[in-house]
């Protein structure tokens, strides 16, 4: 620890410095740390135990996706696009269908419609408990994250049966998706569902009634409801922050817009509200697949595509946005006409979340609270590194 | 939920409920989870099914597949020698290997852990078993309703038999641009199709021009092998397409119809320009070809293009062989042969027609007059059955009616006529005799008997089919016993039943059941059972000639013993056109070394001289770069550093050059004749003055790249020596030491 203080006269201040009191220090956390689902620093300069001022720093899972799409022919690109964001990998595939969709004018099935549905919600799901999980952590309350990634593992169960895959998909493909459900599927995610829908009261017996959560969370990181819009903020941060928006229902796309569900917000925009807008989201999204369960039509799952080594996208540009478990994800392709994507740019939401939010944010918290206020702006770090 | 805003203090603790509860987690290994049905685990391979095809290693995202030469697996009709190795440093388990896998060997299993401390475990090759040999079950497999390839053909429009059956209008129409691109768009390029042709046409190459409706690239790209793809895309034997890998689970593509259309797509006058053929200058000396059928045609194209001067003797009156006398027209119209050919010749072949090589002019004077003889004359005199009756005026050969067809000269049309044979040819002759009488007596009474039954009929099955639909009468499985004759007009073909044609050793060895008679009745019968060649032209060199068995004994380059005299076609190697044109390419080159000197062994060989060239080239790249090197960043030598860039561009493509002639010897000659005019002047200069290089006399081997060279060597050794020269060295240390100064002043 001792390398790592350091006053900002360069002077070592060894622990227990009696004139530690009044002076600024930097302190570097990361890149592994509690607040994150990848490694991603931050250096913060604290004075005394509040932070006065917070520099993230990305780069340690730079992969290149963007570029490296530029190089892969649209059909390889699927294999890569759900590594952008682990915990949510699904709507990078749906966004990277659905943009060359839009580019080449490709119908999809409405049974595959129904299916991606059902896909991006269990992972909004999955994505949700993780953080859950994520969050409890950082404050100590470690009983949370064995309950929520061993219920999160029955949805990845539920992805291994139909997608061959459990954490990364590859399932979406432009004209639909790679599989039908297999027999039986419909009802284990049902069992599934029930089981997540009961298994919310002991979470609120555990976590979100827990004296300990309220104490640390309530209060803590406040996004500034009239800096929200300002900022950049989207998904459940701003539904926290008390903003009804939501892709799924401002620019509907596959079949939300047949789909009923309410869009839940809070008020008070800080950690607490943030965790519990996720909360409700989880009722929500178990709603919404219940609901395509139900009407789910029969029908093919692709719509057959040509050759894929010798698959032209016509030339365009396209936007394609969607919500994600952790705010608005979009895609812009530009497509020049060729095998390859002349340009694949990813919009995820953890630039905004986890960068420029936080680093506001993080001024005038106490060190103690970094990493919870981190989580729960709910950002993830290799879509940060894109 | 939220009964207390301040939370509860105790509730938390109602999860001490759980104590007692089994949990989710599992000990590994005791315990062990089954992965489920379409899991992506470790991947198998049915190295039978496999046909080696490479597709895996094409669409892997991380190229994760290398296929690798397996140990006793040889290459076959439609299989390589190759299978799939899989790096799991790299894999990503996407699973679009299998989902694309061309024969569905390729398949994922429901197991997940290997444990190794080495990392070349990580790198296994697999088989039926799994990389553990433990046959797990299967996991993620191919999907008949997903599916990435496109299996079936675009069709093919074809006239119906009503609209055929009296004339000899081309039967098939050809694709459009769009159907043409759909289908070129279902090539996964594997190559097996290259593989199989005898030519060795760079088949996925061209389907790619196609596909990217670059058509001029296209033709380009088949003439470097094949001079006659207009033909060929209309009556090639195509065994590509049985080589193809889509044939496997779907179709074939179409790639003689995708041939016939980019061909089709080019007009004749603009062969010179598109193809973009250099003829060089001519090396003066001569060469004559017996026989202007495909493999003398495509000698004369391959000989022409080296610069050399080509004569082409030919007895008929026109150039083409089988495909003008013998394939009918309405398989292969005239006007479609006359563009390849008008196209060679234009090249400045010079063609003798109405010349019979034996009667008009003798071989022996072709040897004097000419520095090498090539002989194509092909399979020209029909096969009797011998039996009874067969010296009757009425029976034919049916050869010498498909030549009469196309001379339009008059003979007999029969209203009940018989054929005997069932190959290609008998349905040649049966479907052109059919059109004579549909068209002189309004209907078709004409018998098709063969030796072989229905099922091995040798004769294509879309040929049969189409015979019957113009209303042939087939009768398989039938020996000719006599020709019965009564006062002297035949009456008919008396036959026995043939109760096998091969004998258990698939050697030909009919045999007939005597008891079971049928006479087929006819005025005429043709004869259709094969043919041989006429090489009374051989003369005095028939004896001193060497033969292998009844053929004349050649090397691969297709020279016979007596070194000046080349054979080629169907009189050494049949039995279709294509194998008739890669006899005539190989044959060219044969020419070319044996004219050059060129003996198949020791540093003389063209091969080895490339080589030399190629590592000397380097050597003096490398000599560049170090002078570069040396060079940079010094005001002084700035002139000398732009000299040096030059000279490693000149480099750099000359090795470029010798790169591709040694990577492909078979292209060499279509190599030679893009390199530009200048280089191809004899310029072994520097080459003999490496030591390990004995050239005898100033008659050199021509070969062009060299000379561009030998005018760059002198001037970067110049240059070299000077860089390593004292002078500059001098300079050098006196520009060190202004530097030096001028730091000092400014610090
Ligand atoms: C009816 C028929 C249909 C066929 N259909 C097909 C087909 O659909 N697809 C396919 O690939 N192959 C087909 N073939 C086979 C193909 O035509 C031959 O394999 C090919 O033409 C052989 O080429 P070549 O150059 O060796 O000989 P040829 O084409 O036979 O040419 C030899 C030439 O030499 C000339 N010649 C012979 N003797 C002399 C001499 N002494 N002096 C001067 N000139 C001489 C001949 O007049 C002739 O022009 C068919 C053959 C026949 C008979
Ligand atoms: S599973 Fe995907 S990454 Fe692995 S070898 Fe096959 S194509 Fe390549
Ligand atoms: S694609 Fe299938 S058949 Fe072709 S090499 Fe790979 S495993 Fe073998």
């Amino acid at each position: 620890m001792s390398e790592l203080v350091t006053a900002n006269d360069g002077s070592s201040l060894m622990p227990g410095a009696k004139s530690l009191e009044n002076r600024e220090y930097n302190l570097f956390i990361g890149p592994n740390h509690p607040g994150v689902e990848g490694n991603f620093a931050l250096k913060l300069t604290l004075e005394g135990d509040t932070i006065v001022k917070a520099k993230t720093e990305a780069g340690f899972l730079h992969r290149g996706f963007e570029k490296l799409m530029e190089e892969r022919l649209f059909i390889q690109n699927i294999a890569i696009v759900c590594r952008i964001c682990v915990p949510d990998p699904d709507p990078n595939e749906e966004n990277y269908a659905r943009a060359i969709e839009a580019l080449a004018d490709i119908e999809v099935p409405r049974r595959a419609q129904f299916i991606r549905v059902l896909v991006l919600e269990l992972s909004r799901l999955a994505s949700h408990l993780f953080t859950f999980g994520g969050h409890a952590g950082t404050i100590g309350l470690y009983t949370m994250p064995n309950w929520s990634i061993s219920d999160r593992d029955r949805i990845l169960d539920l992805f291994e049966e139909l997608t061959g895959g459990r954490v990364y998909h590859i399932y979406n493909m432009p004209g639909g998706v790679r599989r039908d459900f297999p027999a039986g599927f419909a009802s284990r995610v049902r069992d599934v569902l029930d089981y997540i829908e009961g298994r919310l009261p002991d979470y609120d017996n555990l976590f979100f009634n827990n004296r300990i959560l309220r104490k640390r969370a309530v209060g803590i990181g406040v996004l500034p409801r009239e800096r929200a819009m300002e900022w950049g903020t989207t998904g459940p941060n701003l539904r926290a922050a008390g903003f009804a928006h939501d892709v799924r229902k401002d620019d509907s796309y596959e079949v939300y817009n047949e789909l009923e569900f309410d869009i839940p917000t809070l008020k008070d925009s800080d950690a607490y509200s943030r965790l519990m807008i996720r909360r409700k989201e989880v009722v929500q999204t178990i709603g919404i697949i219940r609901q395509v369960l139900d009407k789910i039509p029969e029908g093919p799952v692709w719509n057959k595509q040509p050759n894929p080594l010798k698959w032209r996208v016509p030339a365009g540009d396209v936007y394609v946005r969607s919500e994600s478990s952790k705010g608005e994800y979009a895609y812009y392709m530009v497509s020049d006409g060729g095998v390859r994507p002349y340009r694949v740019h990813v919009r995820g939401a953890s630039v905004t979340h986890g960068v420029h939010i936080l680093e506001n944010l993080l001024v005038g918290t106490r060190i103690e609270d970094a990493s919870q206020l981190m989580f729960s702006l709910d950002a993830c770090p290799p879509e940060v590194d894109r | 939920m939220a009964e207390n805003k301040l939370g509860s203090v105790l509730k938390p603790f109602l999860a001490l409920k759980t104590l007692g509860e089994k949990p989710d987690t599992i000990h590994v290994p005791s315990e062990y989870r089954e992965a489920c049905d379409r899991y992506r685990g470790f991947h198998v391979n049915d190295l039978d099914k496999c046909i080696g095809c490479g597709t895996c290693a094409e669409i892997c995202d991380n190229d994760a597949i290398r296929m690798v030469p397996v140990v006793g697996r040889e290459a076959e009709l439609g299989k390589t020698e190759y299978r799939p190795v899989i790096d799991y440093g790299r894999c990503c388990w996407c699973a679009l290997c299998v989902d694309i896998c061309t024969t569905n060997s390729l398949n994922m299993t429901r197991e997940y852990t290997h444990i190794d401390e080495e990392t070349n475990s990580f790198f296994i090759f697999p088989d039926e078993n799994g990389i553990h040999n433990k046959k797990f079950p299967k996991g993620w497999q191919a999907n008949k309703d997903i599916n990435f390839l496109d299996l079936e053909r675009v069709p093919m429009e074809a006239l119906g038999p009503e609209q055929r059956d009296s004339s000899f209008v081309e039967i098939v129409k050809g694709f459009t641009k769009q159907q043409a691109q759909l289908e070129a768009s279902r090539c996964v390029a594997c190559g097996l199709c290259t593989a199989a042709c005898p030519a060795g046409m760079n088949i996925p190459e061209y389907i790619d021009a196609i596909w990217r409706d670059d058509i001029p690239e296209a033709g380009r790209q088949m003439y470097k092998t094949n001079p006659l793809p207009d033909v060929c895309g209309r009556i090639c034997t195509h065994n590509c397409e049985t080589a193809c890998s889509m044939g496997v689970r779907g179709e074939a593509i179409s790639i003689r119809w995708l041939k016939r259309y980019a061909m089709d797509a080019i007009p004749s006058e603009e062969y010179k320009t598109l193809i973009n053929q250099r003829v060089v200058e001519s090396e003066g000396r001569s060469i004559a070809i017996v026989g202007a059928g495909p493999a003398g045609l495509s000698a004369a194209y391959y000989l022409v293009l080296m610069g050399y001067k080509v004569t082409l003797f030919e007895s008929y009156p026109e150039a083409g062989g089988m495909m003008r006398y013998g394939i009918p027209e309405y398989r292969l119209p005239y006007d479609i042969l006359d563009k390849d050919i008008d196209f060679i010749i234009s090249l400045g072949v010079e063609l003798k027609t109405n010349t019979r090589v034996g009667t008009d002019v003798t071989l022996e004077s072709l040897h004097s007059s000419y520095d090498s003889v090539l002989i194509a004359t092909g399979l020209h005199q029909g096969r009797s059955t011998g039996v009874p009756g067969t010296d009757n005026p009425m029976v034919f050969q049916s050869i010498d009616l498909l030549a009469k067809i196309t001379k339009k000269e008059e003979f007999p049309v029969e209203e009940k006529m018989v054929v005997i044979g069932g190959g290609n040819v008998a349905l040649d002759i049966a479907r052109s005799l059919a059109r004579k009488q549909k068209a002189k007596y309004g209907k078709v009474n004409l018998i098709v008997t063969s030796l072989e039954s229905r099922d091995i009929m040798p004769a294509d099955e879309e040929e049969i089919v189409e015979g019957m639909e113009e209303g042939i009468e087939f009768h398989p499985g039938r020996g000719p016993e006599e020709i019965v004759i009564k006062n002297n007009k035949i009456v008919g073909l008396k036959t026995s039943k043939c109760t096998r044609v091969f004998d258990e050793e698939g050697r030909f060895s009919p045999e007939f059941d005597k008891d079971d008679i049928e006479l087929y009745e006819g005025v005429m019968v043709v004869e259709s059972i094969g043919q041989a060649p006429d090489m009374s032209y051989l003369g005095t060199f028939a004896d001193s000639i060497e033969y292998d068995g009844r053929r004349i004994k050649v090397d691969e380059y297709y020279q016979s013993s007596e070194n000046w005299l080349f054979v080629i076609g169907d009189i050494i190697k049949g039995p279709d056109v294509i194998t008739g044109i890669a006899t005539g390419h190989t044959a060219a080159q044969g020419v070319d070394n044996f004219l050059r000197h060129i003996e198949a062994d020791g540093i003389t060989k063209i091969d080895d001289i490339l080589r030399i060239a190629y590592s000397y080239q380097k050597d003096q790249l490398a000599q560049i770069t170090q002078a570069e090197e040396t060079a940079s960043g010094k005001p002084e030598l700035e002139e000398l550093a732009g000299k040096l860039d030059t000279l490693k561009n000149q480099e750099l493509s000359s090795l470029e050059i010798l790169d591709a002639l040694l990577v492909n010897p078979d292209t060499r000659i279509h190599l030679r004749q893009e390199l530009p005019r200048e280089i191809l002047k004899d310029d072994f200069a520097y080459i003999t003055n490496l030591e390990s290089l004995d050239m005898s006399s100033g008659d050199t081997i021509s070969s062009g790249v060299i000379s561009r060279l030998s005018a760059a060597y002198a001037l970067y050794n110049d240059l070299i020596q000077l860089t390593r020269s004292k002078e500059l060295k001098f300079s050098l240390e006196i520009l060190r030491g202004r530097n030096d100064q001028s730091r000092k002043v400014f610090s």
